[in-house]
């Protein structure tokens, strides 16, 4: 179905054909090609060829060749054709590359290859380094805040006050900024400007004959009352020298005496009212002027803050690097869809400057004028004619080709880029082709009025039943739309006909329940006072209460005597009455979210609060209602990445989207390709795509019929609509002229975008319309064009009532409770692996161990509890464990065969582990050294076969690896071990040796096991308190031992298995010292603070 | 013995360079090294698996290479130095330095991240300056080497610490030897660290490198010179035949496709999210099959981009997962307050957009504040918003306004000092925010690593020794950014986030997936034109690559890196391997395969567009209830087709609808009915319902048009009080000049008095908007020429007997009277103005003209003369006036029979709005007589 589907089955390359060959040798032999391509003429093919022989023939670098596709799905479709031509061995066309990596090549979107240029080069193009690039929604969100501030300091400027004060809607001068901002920057403007045009003001000759003719009204006697009261409106148009609402008029339905000086007085007036309007035009535009400059600016700055690039700055950076002395040397630039460039786009492809530059295009698929791109780039590459044509249509079949070429020729007589297609499609397996594979249908109503639109959908509907009748599969038939606003009647009307129909991407985003109910909701958290958000939420099925709910709180709220209630009592009633309190708790409920997991995390909770996304999965299409709450969730992801969580601002933004009317983000998507269902579609989103059967509906769709109220050309030069108070807008500064060029641009473009629909079509082509509902349409200028097939007219019965529908639920049935299918939990023991310090925290604060070995933090300077420092002995300057580490270092390194350390070798320690000089921290340690080596243990140590100091080791108990380094090993042989482990403690009075190492029982099995399980057979754990070393007590174990030992280290790693870790205190305890808990995050730190 | 000199043993693959690294571990014992704690873990398991003890053997990271390192030299080991420190100093660098070669990039916040990067770059090669000076021939590479020769010695780098260890090394004599693996490069300093220890042990690196790969190209000129450099260097382990190897061997080389390739899974979802489910739900159904869910890793593009998503997604899950990623400090959810109290901070507390920032902080649970107060103050703030928020702001002195100037303040001791302010401000904030009892969450977590990397402590945060940052993706644009010099100095400052259940799920991305094998690997994200993502473009140190080869290997979008991280990725799956593409992306627009997917087809011999699952047809709902991974997925099955459940499902489907409609006697206690409203009930019965019964009170923006108009009608009410209070008569020509007078003088009284505190320059927009435009409308006034005295304003009234069961009230704006026979024309003041044609079909829909009227004349005797509304905003003046009342302008002009005959109808329309209140009548909604303004939609449904 869909031309660009390597997706679902293989990816194949087709040789070119003759046509093809022609056009591939006369880019070939120029510096610079533009080919005009028609409808369905194989373009990708001709671009695949092309880099193809370019990187095969003629030796050129992979990153010597630059596609620039139209869209990112096009850009990846590119490679992977161009990818499975070099990979396909089997085709006979010559060498092939198997594995050639693509993703590399400079193929893809002009933003994607701006962005690689400027990344690659920021200092050249002024950049921040790290910049990122926004999305659409990102954009919108710093735009709306820029627009917002700069209104703000812009209504200091006398003409912007104007101009707003003037204006019904701020938002239209909102709109207008944002629009022409952004079209100047697509024109290449670095730093959009407007050119306000000069104005001479009224000239005292307008002055005087304006008075005389009032004079000479005013004194004849047949001047009526309504002429004089347009005369006074002269007078004080000459007194203010203000233009008001309108120009003065004196009607021409007087006597005829009178007629001359009524028009002579009007003729003087609008001489003299477009003076004044053109100067006060001039003064608001100077406004809006300094509105652009203000909102560029901020908008700049909060890019600037964030290291952000939006779309436009991309190109526009882009251009700044290919301006100067950059380092790219393309050989091969291809540009497709050309037509659709902008003067931006054009400019860097002209800058390139490749050896070889190739366009692509169609003037008669130019359809993104809205977006500001100018089909002119490429009729001026092209020529006129254009020299080098694809015109072989692989698409159409004949018969429908034929009629389409009388159909578009006609209607699009004044199009230069037009050409007929030659059919070169074949005969493809389809269904029947129909006698006439053109129709044109003109809806008109039974009773003669204008058809509703509601009728032409029945048509439509019925048109499509036909097509299945005919043997067309549902997914084989596209109805396209130019624009998705109005199409829920014929999505209503094929339901009704039982045809399942899939909307490709619809519009009208807020206007659907489930994202104003869910934005209501979020209100709600924001702050329950927003009593609007309340009312919706109550009603909404987040809460489903009645009308009669409803009353009820209103009553509970209280209804003042004057008929006013009060304001800010329903939030307070809502909570007192149990059928609507859920509103309250539920958004309650989701307020933690908002720093918890942050503003998707919580537009996602609101999205799902009291199963709310059930009742709209169970609503008729409810995997669409579901999508769109899905798209808020990403809308909200958009907006925090660059304003943070901040959820009002993120309400308003979408408040004032919904209300530009322009910023629709359209309806989310629920996509499945094997989906058997009919396409609805726009025409612009189906392009390069294709269907057996087309239905173009809406072909009587109008042209919108505003414009910003400042328009301008390429070059900044602008004109506005003035608006008047009491009074119709008026135009000023040639405003008239650029409004009329404007329309004739949407027209030609309107005449396109029916070729791009027409020309989808393989086998069967409709165009739906109602020139009864519009003239001056595309539509009117098909059915004038018409010579055949015949105008066929569908008579359709008049519409029923009237009234809003409301959304009937479909019935439910009745299942069991579901079961979720759950991953097993993993133990939280095996697979661990914890050091015996680890351990022992564990088995000392399980908090603390949570927070230190199961989240990585660590204590600040902060987490100290003072009394900590007093306990155990004298105050050591070394501090804490340092005097410890001394010891074990030494005694890591002695020589057990050899003399004992040299006395003052501990200043030669404290120099190299830079601790403070202290004598008596150095001649503790010396004599703990001493002690040690003088003692029986030493003597027994000495005794044995191999001694092992600081001996890593690991062993398993239960899964978990548990790891250490013990201080001292001997093999004593005949598999005996002597395990000893140094203990330096300040022996407190009334602290002895058993007792230390009793405080280490764990440490004893765990080491005690590990030297079982390596093989010895007893084992003697000796924990030498080196201050009271006598008093030291040493236990032996054997491999009977080894089960209970394991228990007890079995026993250590319990706590693992609790849900929560408790804290092992309430108020600070000397263990606490070092510990993450200290500063938050355990009670302690509470009663700290 | 062993050689003097690192062995340097290249393998094909990682697949045969971990089980060859732990075999010579195995063999000669001592330290095996690994890039992650968990690699350690993993491995020191594996050794222990059967029971026995490891004596003598030890797996460390680098990090705890180098603390043995400075501990068998007897050295203290350096402190690493805290990111902000680092920024700090190079801060200073940079602004002592020529920048002009870097042009307008330099001013940029995120300069000093890639400069710092650069900078680190040269520093962890040690290429002294003068090198990099000699080498530098463009001005950004001049510029370059002077900013690293300047920071040589004042900026302190991460990397410093390992050179300290390998100059420490030097003085070791006794080490245990030394495996290293799981790693397909080394940085400088890792290499000279083994490279000087293997004069005391016994040390090898076993890495996969195969020279004659495309995949290796841009590791061949490091590996070359380590080769040099070694004690010996050899290809070792036999080319992978079968198996993921076998397949992840022969990408991107020009050989055949496997002969007998092992089962690749193409699985197809639509959007990103839909990829992330059908990737994750892929990997659970091996764990279903029983993997053990620690040994099924999934990759995934980008993790910080997906991080959010897949976060939230694993929580309603329930899958534990291990993941870990770099975060911005300034996503903190504590680091976004305080950013929000140093702008509540620099601007005036009464200034527009301050209150923003107020509520930003006051919401958050780091102020302390009540959340109902703040609730309420903001409603004050928000709705009255008359001269209330001076004092209204004056409550929060204490807990935003003074702290925030305290912030702003230490600034001026320079920015270590207002740093500290905010790491201070930050813990008396996360301590009166702390949920003490129960255990961290996320935020916690979060908060409290933001603080530390402030505080300059990112040490306790970060294991050096721990994943690298995944410096592959390009930079996202960041959030909001605190003001000032503190701003550039956190904006990109990251804190390493993890989260490692034991035995939960891998996630990683393909450059953390290096190194390790599973037994099922996902690869999710292979579509689009750039994944694997290739090294990020570096335009600091571009120029200085080719001459610096030997010591900066080659970043660049054409270097073989992203194609080596898939081989890599392939290579890792032991027993399933499974790509994941989206189809469509988010908006539905189709999505092409990603180069890999198509190669790693082509190798595995498969179609790569025939999927074996296609996901997300259903949005994120899953085809079945029994395929859903989480209770809620199952119910939304469920209930999309078509079922209910006891329990929330039911609940939920019970409320798809409402029931509408209300009891007969439902508003009979509104005894008192205006005349708006009946107006209201008659164009829409559910928009009467909303506005007038409900009557919600909306947070408004402070100046709205509801606003504008009560200003307007208080100017107009003063301008005509004034004028009649003089006896100045009606509005003509003749007095125009005396009313505009009025105006110019009410218009300020009045503006000020409504002023609302901290307005700005929208109220003085409002207030010219308004002059302009009530300067016309009594112009037009004048004009019209009617000659009625302005005589009562704002009148209250009200009948007992004009509809039956109601009292109908109103007040109306102004009574204009005749001067001779009394009769009475109401003025109305509307904002913009309202249609009234007398000859139109629906002007019995207005019934507020002729209905005050007669109202007027039960209260006060008057005759009704007709009515008139004046758009204050159009200067539009529409309306009827009897044209046999003296003084009746020219232009509103009807028969006497015409106002009468409006009158009657309009007042049968009232009693019919009456009676229909009465009886509690609710129709619904007709499309077209609503206005457009009207919020039927919110309860009509
Ligand atoms: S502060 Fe003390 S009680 Fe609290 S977690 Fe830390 S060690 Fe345990």
């Amino acid at each position: 179905m869909l031309a660009l589907v390597p997706l679902r089955g293989p990816v194949a390359v087709s040789p070119p054909t003759a046509e093809q060959e022609r056009a591939l040798a006369a880019a070939a032999s120029g510096r610079a090609t533009a080919i005009a391509a028609g409808a369905g003429a194989g373009k990708t093919t001709l671009l695949v060829e092309a880099v193809w022989r370019d990187l095969e023939r003629d030796g050129v670098l992979l990153d010597g060749v630059l596609v620039a596709a139209y869209n990112r799905a096009a850009a990846a479709h590119l490679t992977a054709r161009l990818q499975a031509r070099f990979a396909d061995p089997d085709d006979g066309r010559g060498t092939t590359r198997p594995g050639l990596d693509l993703s590399a090549a400079w193929v893809g979107t002009f933003h994607a290859l701006a962005a690689r240029i400027v990344r690659e080069n920021p200092f050249l193009a002024g950049v921040d380094p790290e910049f990122g690039e926004l999305d659409e929604t990102e954009a919108a969100a710093l735009r709306e805040q820029a627009l917002d501030d700069a209104m703000a300091a812009t209504l200091a400027d006398p003409g912007f006050l104007d101009l707003v004060t003037d204006a019904t809607s701020l938002q239209g001068v909102r709109d207008a900024t944002a629009h022409v901002h952004e079209r100047l920057r697509a024109a290449g403007h670095e730093r959009p400007r407007i050119v306000v045009p000069e104005a001479p003001g009224p000239t005292d000759g307008q002055r005087a004959e304006l008075e005389a003719a009032v004079r000479e009204a005013a004194a004849h006697p047949d001047a009526r009352d309504d002429h004089r009261e347009q005369l006074l409106l002269a007078t004080e148009l000459l007194l203010t020298g203000e233009p008001g609402p309108k120009p003065p008029w004196l009607s021409r339905n007087c006597k005829a005496a009178f007629l001359p000086l009524a028009e002579r007085a009007n003729a003087a007036a609008a001489a003299l009212y477009g003076a004044v309007l053109d100067l006060e035009a001039r003064r608001q535009l100077l406004g809006f002027a300094a509105n652009i400059e203000a909102f560029g600016e901020r908008y700049a700055e909060l890019k600037r803050e964030r290291g952000a690039l939006d779309f436009e700055d991309l190109l526009l950076a882009a251009r700044r690097v290919l301006r100067g002395r950059h380092p790219y040397r393309f050989r091969r630039v291809y540009v497709d869809e050309f037509q659709d460039a902008n003067a931006l786009q054009a400019e860097i492809v002209d800058l390139l400057d490749a050896e070889r530059t190739v366009v692509v295009g169609d003037g008669c698929q130019a359809i993104y004028g809205f977006r500001h791109a100018d089909v002119e780039h490429f009729m001026r590459r092209a020529g006129s004619p254009p020299e080098v044509t694809l015109r072989d249509n692989h698409r159409s079949q004949e018969p429908l080709l034929r009629a389409l070429n009388a159909l578009l020729g006609a209607a699009l007589r004044d199009e230069p880029a037009f050409a007929p297609l030659r059919p070169a499609a074949g005969d493809r397996p389809g269904p029947v082709l129909a006698a006439e594979p053109l129709e044109v249908i003109d809806v008109v109503s039974e009773d003669g009025g204008k058809a509703t639109r509601e009728q032409e959908a029945e048509a439509v509907a019925d048109l499509v039943g036909e097509l299945g009748a005919r043997g067309y599969a549902w997914p084989q038939i596209a109805v396209l739309f130019r624009s998705l606003t109005e199409v829920e009647p014929y999505r209503a009307a094929l339901a009704a006909r039982g045809i399942p129909a899939h909307l490709v991407a619809g519009r009208g985003f807020f206007a659907h329940d489930q994202v104003a109910d869910t934005l209501a909701l979020l209100a709600l958290v924001e702050n329950p006072y927003d009593e609007a958000a309340l009312v919706r939420v109550l009603a909404s099925p987040y809460v489903s209460a009645s009308d009669d709910d409803l009353v009820a709180l209103r009553r509970r709220a209280g209804d003042s005597d004057r008929g006013w209630p009060s304001e800010g009592a329903l939030a307070p009633a809502a909570r007192a009455l149990d059928a609507t309190r859920p509103a309250l708790e539920a958004a309650e409920a989701l307020r933690p979210l908002l720093r918890d997991r942050g503003l998707p995390g919580l537009v996602e909770a609101a999205a799902a609060a009291r199963g709310y996304d059930l009742a709209v999965l169970g609503l008729p299409d409810g995997a669409r209602r579901h999508a769109n709450l899905r798209k808020l969730v990403r809308m909200a992801a958009d907006f925090a990445a660059v304003r943070g969580p901040d959820l009002r601002g993120f309400l308003a933004m979408l408040g004032r989207m919904a209300e530009a009317g322009d910023q629709d983000p359209g309806e989310a998507t629920v996509v499945d390709p094997d989906l058997d269902a009919v396409r609805l579609a726009t025409v612009h989103a189906v392009k390069g795509h294709e269907y057996p059967a087309v239905v173009l509906a809406d072909a009587s769709h109008g042209l919108p019929g505003t414009y910003p109220a400042v328009l301008t050309d390429r070059d900044g030069a602008a004109s506005i609509r003035v608006a008047r108070v009491g009074g119709d807008p008026v135009y000023a500064l040639g405003y008239g002229d650029r409004r009329a060029a404007a329309r004739a641009a949407d027209e030609a473009e309107e005449r396109r975008i029916t070729y791009v629909a027409a020309t989808r079509a393989e086998r069967h082509l409709a165009v739906v319309g109602r020139s009864s509902a519009r003239g001056g349409t595309a539509f009117t200028t098909v059915c004038e064009a018409l010579v055949t097939p015949p105008l066929e007219r569908r008579v359709a019965a008049p519409a029923g009532p009237r009234t809003r529908p409301r959304v009937e639920p479909p019935p439910a049935t009745e299942a069991a409770a579901p079961r979720a299918h759950r991953p097993p939990e993993p133990d939280p023991v095996a697979g661990r692996r914890l050091s015996f310090t680890a351990l022992d925290a564990l088995a000392t604060c399980a908090r603390r161990f949570h927070l230190e070995h199961e989240r990585g933090l660590r204590g600040g300077p902060d987490a100290v509890v003072p009394a900590a420092a007093a306990a155990g002995g004298a105050p050591s300057a070394w501090g804490g464990a340092a005097a410890g580490d001394v010891v074990h270092a030494a005694l890591a390194a002695h020589d057990w065969a050899g003399p004992a350390p040299a006395p003052g070798w501990a200043a030669a320690a404290e120099r190299a582990a830079g601790l403070p000089p202290s004598p008596a921290d150095r001649e503790r340690a010396e004599r703990m050294v001493a002690a040690l080596l003088s003692s029986d243990l030493a003597t027994r140590i000495r005794g044995g076969r191999r001694r092992l100091a600081e001996e890593p080791f690991a062993i398993a108990v239960e899964g978990a690896v548990l790891s250490g380094a013990i201080d001292l090993i001997v093999d004593e042989g005949g598999g005996r071990a002597l395990v000893a482990d140094w203990k330096t403690h300040a022996l407190a009075p009334g602290d002895s040796a058993a007792a230390v190492a009793d405080r280490y029982r764990l440490q004893q099995a765990l080491y005690g096991l590990a030297a079982l399980r390596a093989g010895w057979e007893e084992v003697t754990l000796a924990w030498a308190v080196l201050e009271d070393l006598p008093g030291s007590p040493a236990r032996i174990v054997g491999a009977e031992d080894a089960a209970a030992l394991e228990a007890e280290v079995a026993a250590a790693l319990a706590p693992l298995r609790l849900e929560a870790r408790p804290p092992a205190a309430a108020t600070p305890q000397p263990f606490c010292t070092g510990c993450p808990g200290l500063e938050a995050m355990c009670p302690v730190a509470l009663s700290r603070a | 013995m062993f050689p003097p000199g690192a062995i340097l043993t290249w393998a094909p693959a990682f697949s045969t360079a971990l089980p060859l690294a732990r075999e010579r571990w195995r063999d000669h014992g001592g330290l095996l090294v690994v890039p992650r704690r968990e690699d350690a873990a993993r491995a020191l398991g594996a050794a222990v698996a059967d029971g026995s003890a490891a004596l003598g053997r030890e797996a460390v990271t680098f990090a705890g290479l180098r603390g043995r390192v400075a501990l068998a030299a007897g050295v203290r080991e350096p402190e690493p130095p805290s990111a902000v420190g680092v920024r700090l100093a190079l801060r200073a660098v940079l602004d002592g330095a020529d920048l002009s070669a870097f042009g307008a990039s330099a001013e940029a916040p995120g300069f000093l991240a890639a400069a710092e990067r650069a900078v680190a770059e040269l520093r962890a090669a040690r290429v002294a300056p003068a090198r990099v000076e000699a080498a530098a021939a463009t001005p950004v590479a001049r510029a370059v080497a002077a900013i690293h020769a300047a920071a040589w010695d004042a900026v302190p780098m991460a990397s410093d610490a390992l050179w300290a260890a390998a100059d420490a090394a030097r003085a070791v004599a006794r080490f245990p030897p030394v495996t290293v693996t799981g790693f397909d490069d080394l940085v400088p300093g890792q290499w000279a660290l083994l490279h000087t220890l293997a004069q005391a042990t016994r040390v090898e690196v076993v890495m996969p490198f195969d020279p004659d790969r495309p995949a290796f190209h841009a590791r061949r000129a490091r590996q070359e010179r380590w080769a040099a450099e070694a004690g010996s260097a050899g290809r070792e382990g036999a080319p992978a035949g079968a198996g993921y190897a076998g397949l992840a061997a022969r990408l991107f080389d020009a050989v055949p496709p496997a002969p007998d390739p092992p089962p690749v899974r193409l699985v197809g979802a639509a959007g990103t999210r839909g990829m992330l489910r059908a990737a994750l739900d892929e990997a659970l159904a091996a764990v279903d099959c029983g993997a053990p869910m620690g040994r099924v890793a999934l990759a995934v593009p980008r993790l910080a981009e997906v991080r959010d998503d897949l976060e939230r997604l694993l929580d309603d899950w329930g899958v534990p997962a291990r993941l870990s990623s770099r975060v911005r400090v300034l996503e903190a959810p504590l680091t976004l307050a305080l950013t929000h109290l140093l702008r509540l901070g620099e601007l005036d507390p009464a200034a527009p957009g301050a209150l923003d920032h107020l509520l930003g902080w006051l919401r958050t649970p780091y102020s302390g504040a009540d959340p109902a107060e703040v609730d309420r103050f903001e409603a004050d703030a928000r709705r009255g918003g008359v001269a209330t928020r001076g004092p209204l702001l004056a409550r929060w002195e204490g807990v935003a306004v003074a702290p925030a100037r305290r912030l702003v303040a230490a600034a001026e001791r320079g920015p270590r000092a207002q740093l500290a302010a905010m790491v201070d401000a930050g813990w008396e904030a996360l301590r009166r925010a702390g949920d003490a009892a129960g255990l961290p969450r996320r935020a916690d977590l979060r908060d409290r690593a933001a603080l530390t990397a402030l505080a300059g402590l990112a040490a306790a945060v970060d294991d050096a020794g721990g994943a690298a940052a995944d410096d592959d993706a390009p930079p996202r644009p960041r959030g909001p950014v605190p003001p000032g010099t503190v701003g550039d100095l956190v904006a990109d400052l990251t804190f390493l986030a993890r989260e490692e259940p034991p035995g939960g799920l891998e996630i990683h991305d393909l450059a953390s997936l290096r190194g390790r094998d599973y037994d099922v690997v996902v690869i999710a994200g292979l579509d689009g034109d750039g994944y694997p993502p290739g090294p990020a473009a570096d335009p600091l140190l571009a120029d200085l690559r080719a001459p610096l080869a030997d010591v900066l290997p080659r970043r660049a979008p054409s270097t073989s890196e992203g194609r080596l991280r898939f081989v890599h990725a392939v290579d890792a799956a032991r027993a399933g391997l499974v790509l994941v593409r989206r189809t469509v992306d988010d908006e539905g627009r189709e999505v092409a395969p990603s180069p890999y997917w198509l190669e790693a087809c082509r190798v595995a011999g498969r179609d790569p567009g025939a999927l074996d699952l296609a996901a997300g047809a259903r949005g994120e709902v899953p085809d079945a209830p029994d395929a859903a991974r989480s209770e809620r997925d199952a119910l939304r099955t469920m209930a999309l087709d078509g079922l209910v459940a006891p329990g929330l499902l039911a609940e939920a489907a019970a409320r798809r609808s409402r029931a509408v409609g209300v009891a007969a006697d439902a508003f009979r206690y509104r005894e008192r009915l205006r005349v708006t409203e009946l107006e209201s009930y008659l164009r829409c019965p559910y928009g009467w319902f909303r506005d007038s019964v409900l009557a919600p009170a909306e947070l408004e923006e402070l100046i709205d048009p509801r606003f504008e108009g009560t200003v307007a009608h208080a100017v107009l009410h003063a301008v005509y009080e004034g004028m009649a209070a003089a006896a100045v008569g009606p509005c003509t020509e003749a007095t125009l000049d005396a009313y505009r007078g009025a105006l110019e003088a009410e218009l300020p009284a009045v503006s000020a008095r409504l002023r609302p505190a901290g307005a700005g320059p929208a109220f003085d927009a409002l207030q010219e908007r308004l002059r302009r435009h009530l300067r016309a409308l009594l112009g037009r006034e004048a004009a019209l020429g009617s000659r009625l005295v302005p005589t009562h304003f704002e009148r209250g009234l009200e009948s007992a007997t004009l509809a039956p069961g109601a009292v109908v009230t109103g007040t109306v704006d102004r009574l204009d009277v005749a001067p001779v026979g009394g009769a009475a024309l109401v003025v109305d003041y509307k904002r913009t103005g309202a249609d009234f044609n007398p000859a139109a079909e629906d002007v019995v829909r207005r019934l507020q003209l002729p209905v005050y009227g007669a109202l007027a004349r039960e209260a006060l005797g008057t005759e009704a003369a007709g009515g008139l509304y004046m758009g204050m905003l159009s200067a539009r003046i529409t309306g009827a006036v009897r044209d046999d009342v003296p003084g009746a302008p020219d232009a509103r002009r009807v028969p006497r029979e015409v106002w009468e005959r409006i009158t009657a109808e309009a007042l049968d329309a009232a009693r019919q709005a009456v009676d229909g209140i009465r009886a509690g009548r609710l129709e619904p909604p007709e499309p077209d007589a609503c206005s457009h303004w009207c919020r039927c939609e919110d309860l009509w449904r």
